[in-house]
């Protein structure tokens, strides 16, 4: 019966529609693949070129620490996800002011530093939503010492917000991203002795604020 | 209250974790980006490649100023020595003539320019400033011949100066 019916629909019926297998273009892959392979130099290069997706590349590369960086800031995940997207973009305008000097990392660094303090100085920084945090299970045998970690991490990032603009930073880049005086000091366009100021008035000021 | 210490303040700021995201919020940020270059026009170049350009013209524009500059000093300085006097009052004339010709002559404004640009100091020590008395040993170098041809000359400019 039902082999009657297909054969009665293969001769009679013919849809107004065919169906067309399209093997996707190998070509976009390998570009893509050349591209993975270039160093940050050759990627601006290229970018600069006209070839679009050459800046994927560094976006992918970056991006994570482009967003811890813009958390440490704002301590929420939409936030710190719009700053990120911002950085990116300001990013892209101005590659072609990137000189080299500095690895693409640290300039990335430079303009997420500037990106962030901008928006924490019109804006209060807002901490995550409760119902965002991890959920934490009351019964667990260790929930309370979880909770009281998360009491914790909630007024240390307080204390943080607390911080005046540059000791802020310096803190996060120091501490967090781990990065030298030196390094901080090309970020932020201090001098070294002015980081060191700023990182040891920021404990002393977290010391105060934490205890 | 104990005040912690720097190590322990330390260890506390790094117990506070970022929250890992969605692994698809990678992605996700990364097409937010490309759509939001997507409409932006291609970085432009960067000042740098520019300034080599201006600097490649500069050195070279300087390059030209300085040769020229060399050029032009050789030339006048030369009847300043001892083949002064060999020169006619007919080659004076043709050279006062030439100086007038030149004021509308580019490389002449350049020479301007670094006249300008000078430092007093610097051009006296050059030997680029005349001395007291420097013109009257001039004059007295002349023969009695070139010395009435020079009067001439200074007459004649003299009305000149008088009919403006």
């Amino acid at each position: 019966m039902a082999s009657d019916i297909s054969r009665v629909l293969a001769e009679n019926y013919r849809p107004e529609w065919t169906l067309r297998v399209v093997q996707p273009d190998p070509a976009p892959a390998a570009d893509r693949a050349l591209l993975g392979d270039m160093d940050e130099e050759q990627l601006v290069a290229a970018c600069l070129a006209g070839e679009r997706e050459a800046f994927d590349i560094i976006v992918e590369r970056h991006r994570r620490t482009v967003y811890h960086l813009c958390y440490r800031f704002v301590g929420n995940h939409e936030d710190a996800s719009d700053l990120s997207q911002d950085v990116f973009v300001r990013a892209f305008k101005g590659l072609g002011r990137f000189r080299g000097h500095s690895s693409l990392g640290t300039w990335l660094y430079r303009i997420g530093v500037n990106v962030c303090l901008n928006r924490v100085s019109v804006k209060r920084p807002a901490t995550e939503p409760i119902d965002a945090r991890p959920h934490v299970d009351e019964r667990a045998p260790d929930a309370a010492v979880e909770l009281m970690r998360g009491e914790r991490a909630a007024e240390v990032r307080a204390a943080i917000a607390q911080l005046p603009k540059k000791q802020r930073a310096t803190v996060i880049l120091r501490v967090y991203h781990e990065l030298s005086h030196e390094e901080i000091a090309g970020i932020l366009g201090s001098s070294v002795g002015a980081v060191k100021a700023n990182f040891f008035h920021a404990l002393g000021n977290l010391k105060r604020l934490l205890t | 209250m104990t005040q912690l210490s720097d190590e322990e303040i330390i260890a506390a700021l790094r117990e506070v974790d970022v929250p890992e995201p969605s692994p698809l919020f990678w992605d996700h940020l990364s097409q937010r980006v490309r759509d939001a270059v997507a409409d932006e026009p291609l970085p432009p170049r960067g000042w740098s490649s520019r300034f080599n350009l201006a600097w490649a013209a500069g050195i070279l524009g300087a390059t030209v100023a300085v040769a020229l500059a060399v050029v032009v000093t050789i030339h006048y300085a030369g009847p300043a020595g001892g083949n002064q006097a060999a020169l006619s009052p007919a080659n004076r004339a043709q050279a006062g003539d030439s100086l007038h010709a030149s004021e509308d002559d580019a490389s002449w404004a350049v020479m301007g320019d670094l006249a300008s640009q000078m430092d007093f100091e610097q051009a006296a020590e050059a030997g680029l400033i005349a001395t007291p008395g420097s013109a009257d040993r001039a004059l007295g170098q002349l023969s009695q011949d070139e010395q009435r041809a020079a009067v001439e000359l200074l007459q004649r400019e003299i009305k000149n100066s008088r009919k403006l």
